[in-house]
């Protein structure tokens, strides 16, 4: 990785026509981690300082339901989907047929996610978790999925030959599990309600369903064509890799249950959720054995981060799972501390590792600085390091000490503070690393200008000819 | 290979498995709960949970829009998963039917703040505190709290404009206001209060019976 050498291989065919799908919607999905790491900020701060949550808009309670909104939708969904599209084409050297649709649908769906957080802080939030949103909301992004995803399918297989490569399997996996479980949660949740506790169930079968079935197989894809060759991966146990995604598949939606465990539900749920989460240990450690080892790009070392993440968030649900530790764990700041090594440590790097290697590459420029690399790979860790490990060990001492009933709450929460703060800062310099990033990211396209802006307008001509010939050709 | 078709079924099946675990089945089974009724000596029938009455049920919405559930459960766990009982946060734990009447329920999922399941038990006769929304440090003992109330639920106002409010706060010490201001609450903080304070399920229900009372010897 060098300075000098800025001219990498040339774009061909199959990249120019990534471009504008692919850009929008990872640089969307880029402006949202910023804006949702900030949001998770401005939450920790309040909620220490209670006195400045004071403000109606940007109390604690809000702010965390935003930043959830826009890290999951507006960050970890649709980055997934741009690196999803990009190893879909990339891996069969087919150009993308329906790059302006899935552009279109992408602008979409930021409305979509814009109308949800300012939803949110206007006071209309869901209060279900995972479609925190309003109903409006779920609408929009609803449609525009259908756009994004129909118009990603039906462009892939029209010009698909020969057989799918592993990392495009979880992408259409992911593809296709997606609109069944956003539907299926939005009938029930806003558009047929369902009354009572079953939301609650509808809402952890969704968020479970949503990382393991949807988020995780995109975030594998990405961290696998990371470590490939035209396209298909160099693993150390390809069937273990395989075996293990259809093993999370089938585990994706059941581990929902052990969000309720002890909860207002029949108790067979509950044993099922236990059941399920302990048996995810095993395709998280086939897919294990895939995600360690060299790695040659200048994000390698974000691909690992990421897989450590993710053997962790693996191993911990499955513990947790388990009544001896849930007893303790359940009700704490852990689980929160966990969904975030889940979506920003395993997804959120694993997404920012691929992007070392596509952005260049759309661009066909390398990166110009390798110590810009450096520091957002460490920031990055440090942040991740600094967010988790704190509410980790919080959440053992706040569990032990709630289930102490001479503890008063006060007293609990004093004991839990300085994690609390140490998460804080955690979040300050995770968000910093990212600042680094599309800095590096900007000064890229600054450097290269004068190719960026004949880049930029050759896009949307580019795009005009080509729906003006597939209009022409369909008449 | 043909592996499309492949993919698609595996994808569906994995899919509608859960789906059917987790979301038809739980449905089948309490889709139709209904709440409990029961006649007393003279014939009339009452059921239980009661339904919320009007301000309280926007104050429920309120609730949700704030983000109170962030930090604060409404669910009873029984004695052999917490403290729940022990710390007196209810009688007995908390069943589906218990929540019949929400649209939707919210169990929580985070308790930096106390489970509010039964707060309105807990009240007893007493009235809601109000301050506690406009700030719960100001209550006796409570400094170090981490909830964050709702103060923009009240209004200051003067009293030689809209005259002495028989709902006013009465501040006293750091908190009070200058003479001839008052914070009066908002119709909204008073359906909040009415929410929180139709917060209780100690009722006897057939799957979840309260624990007997001591009988006088
Ligand atoms: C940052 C987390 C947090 C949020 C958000 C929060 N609370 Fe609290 N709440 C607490 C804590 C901590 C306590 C315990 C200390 C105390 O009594 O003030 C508490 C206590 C309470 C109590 C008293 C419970 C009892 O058993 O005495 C009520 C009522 C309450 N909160 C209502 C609310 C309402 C209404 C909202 C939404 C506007 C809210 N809380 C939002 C943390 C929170």
């Amino acid at each position: 990785m060098s300075a000098e050498n800025s001219q990498i291989t040339r774009p061909d065919a199959v990249d120019a026509s990534c471009r504008l799908p692919v850009l929008k919607l990872v640089l969307g999905g880029l402006a949202w981690l910023i804006a949702g790491l900030a949001l998770l900020l401005g939450a920790s701060l309040v909620r220490q300082l209670p006195s400045l949550g004071g403000c109606e808009y940007f109390g604690f309670g809000k702010m965390a339901a935003a930043a959830r909104v826009a890290l999951t939708y507006g960050f970890a969904i649709q980055t997934g989907l741009g690196v999803g599209v990009w190893i879909l084409f990339r891996s069969s050297s087919r150009p993308v047929p329906t790059g302006l649709a899935v552009a279109a649908g992408s602008v979409m769906w930021n409305i979509g996610v814009a109308t949800g957080v300012v939803g949110i802080i206007l006071g209309e939030a869901s209060g279900i978790r995972g479609l925190d949103f309003p109903a409006y909301t779920g609408g929009i992004l609803l449609a525009a999925y259908f756009l994004i995803g129909l118009a990603v399918l039906v462009g892939f297989g029209a010009n698909f030959r020969g057989s799918l490569k592993l990392p495009q399997l979880l992408v259409l996996a992911a593809l296709l599990w997606f609109p069944w479980l956003l539907t299926t949660a939005q009938v029930l949740v806003f558009w047929m309600p369902v009354r009572g506790i079953l939301p609650a169930l509808v809402s952890s079968w969704y968020e479970q369903g949503l990382f393991w079935g949807v988020l995780t197989p995109l975030t594998l894809a990405a961290l696998w064509h990371v470590r490939s060759e035209d396209g298909s991966p160099k693993l150390a146990r390809p069937a273990f890799a395989v075996l293990g995604f259809w093993g999370l598949l089938l585990l994706a939606g059941w581990t929902g249950a052990t969000a309720l465990v002890g909860g207002p539900i029949p108790a067979w749920i509950s044993s099922v959720g236990v059941v399920a989460g302990v048996l995810l240990i095993i395709p998280v450690v086939l897919i294990g054995f895939n995600l360690f080892g060299r790695i040659s790009s200048p994000g390698g070392s974000l691909a690992i981060l990421s897989g450590l993440s993710f053997v962790l968030t693996g191993t911990l649900t499955a513990m947790t799972s388990l009544r001896c530790a849930n007893r303790i764990l359940h009700f704490t700041v852990f689980p929160q501390a966990l969904s975030e090594l889940a979506l920003l440590g395993f997804v959120g790097l694993g997404l920012l590792a691929s992007l070392y290697v596509i952005l260049p590459r759309l661009a066909g420029f390398a990166w110009p600085r390798a110590e810009l690399i450096l520091g957002h790979v460490a920031l990055s860790g440090l942040g991740l390091a600094l967010s988790f490990l704190p509410l980790l060990l919080g959440g053992w001492i706040q569990g032990n000490h709630l289930n102490l009933p001479q503890w008063s709450v006060n007293s609990v929460n004093g004991s839990l503070l300085n994690c609390l703060r140490l998460q804080g800062l955690g979040l300050l310099v995770l968000l910093g690393a990212q600042l680094v990033f599309l800095g590096h990211w900007v000064l890229l396209c600054v450097r290269h200008f004068p190719a960026v802006k004949q880049f930029a307008i050759g896009l949307i001509q580019e795009e005009i000819l080509k729906t003006q010939a597939t209009v022409r050709s369909a008449k | 290979m043909n592996q499309g078709p492949l993919l698609f079924f595996g994808v569906l099946a994995t899919f509608s498995a859960s789906w059917y675990g987790l979301v038809v089945a739980p449905r089948l089974q309490l889709g139709d709960l209904s709440p409990q009724g029961s006649t007393n000596d003279i014939g009339v029938v009452t059921y239980v949970p009661a339904e919320r009455a009007g301000a309280a049920r926007q104050g429920a919405e309120i609730y949700r829009a704030q983000g109170c559930t962030e930090c604060h459960t409404q669910q009873v766990r029984p004695a052999s998963e917490g403290s729940d009982l022990a710390r007196g946060w209810g009688q007995r734990r908390s069943v589906a039917r218990d929540y019949v009447f929400e649209a939707p329920a919210i169990p929580g999922f985070s308790r930096l703040g106390p489970d509010l399941a039964n707060y309105g038990e807990r009240l007893g006769t007493n009235a809601f505190p109000l301050v506690r929304l406009y700030n719960p440090r100001l209550l006796t003992n409570n400094a170090a709290s981490l909830c964050p109330g709702a103060p923009y639920l009240f209004e200051v106002s003067r009293t030689k404009d809209r005259g002495v409010s028989p709902t006013a706060l009465a501040l006293s010490g750091a908190a009070a206001l200058k003479g001839g201001s008052q914070l009066v609450p908002t119709l909204k903080a008073e359906q909040l209060a009415a929410y929180l304070v139709s917060l209780r399920q100690s009722v006897e229900l057939p799957e979840a019976a309260l624990p007997k009372k001591e009988e006088a010897p």
